[in-house]
């Protein structure tokens, strides 16, 4: 059932209410948490982002910059061996090409930008005791990239960690929302 | 880059960690990975 929106003097039903409600908690994301970069940083790493409220998950950074070209690195909690592997195509706007890494340390999920770069990755599955699947695609002002990956450990995590491959990043936002299971 | 390019172009105290809201200087042994990464680091052709 779609959400009611109701107008002046119409009456306001229990039923309808709890439709809305039923609509509400049914939702599809739902903002987890909010983590703004701070200056200079090597890494950010967002704890408290995966748990058992949600499987899957969509991670947005959006606004930063970095003191360098280059790419944006994820790792999760849970694993820090070579256990991830990913393809992407990448682009200079200009030109295309491939890239790709198995049983690596990371995933390449973004491009680094002197003046803008943004990221947005899709998650299944991180705090569950199962691989965890990725799709990923980043924008700087110079390059992009956009790919699929996995990580085939099957740890759980509950935090995750942006690393630029270069250099450092500087400000914006990171947002985590989760996906309703129901 | 070199290795003396990587620590002059990023000042130990010109860099930091951040876990959460927390932001904090490099100890001795995270900035020297940290410059390691560097020097290691080889740029992307459309970078």
């Amino acid at each position: 059932m779609p959400l009611t929106t109701y107008t002046a003097g119409q009456v306001l039903t229990a039923a309808s209410l709890n439709a809305n409600f039923a609509f509400a908690a049914a939702g599809g994301l739902t903002l987890i948490k909010t983590q703004t970069i701070g200056s200079a940083v090597a890494s950010v790493a967002v704890t408290g982002a995966f748990s058992t409220d949600y499987d899957n998950y969509v991670v947005e950074v959006s606004a930063s910059l970095s003191s360098t070209t280059g790419y944006l690195l994820m790792t999760i909690g849970g694993s820090a061996g070579s256990t991830y592997s990913w393809g992407a195509s990448t682009t200079t706007f200009a030109a295309n090409s491939a890239d790709a890494q198995n049983n690596t340390t990371s995933w390449k999920i973004g491009q680094l930008g002197t003046t803008s770069l943004g990221a947005q990755v899709s998650l299944q599955s991180p705090f569950l005791t199962k691989y965890t699947t990725i799709q990923f695609g980043g924008t700087s002002d110079n390059a992009g990239i956009w790919g699929v990956g996995i990580d085939k450990n099957a740890a759980s995590s509950t935090a995750f960690t942006l690393t630029p491959a270069a250099g450092t990043i500087t400000g914006g936002t990171i947002k985590v929302f989760g996906y309703s299971n129901s | 880059m070199t290795y003396q390019e990587a620590v002059a172009l990023y000042p130990h105290d010109q860099v930091n960690i951040q876990v959460d809201d927390i932001v904090r200087p490099m100890t001795p042994a995270e900035y020297e990975e940290f410059i390691q990464r560097q020097v290691n680091y080889e740029l992307s052709p459309e970078a």
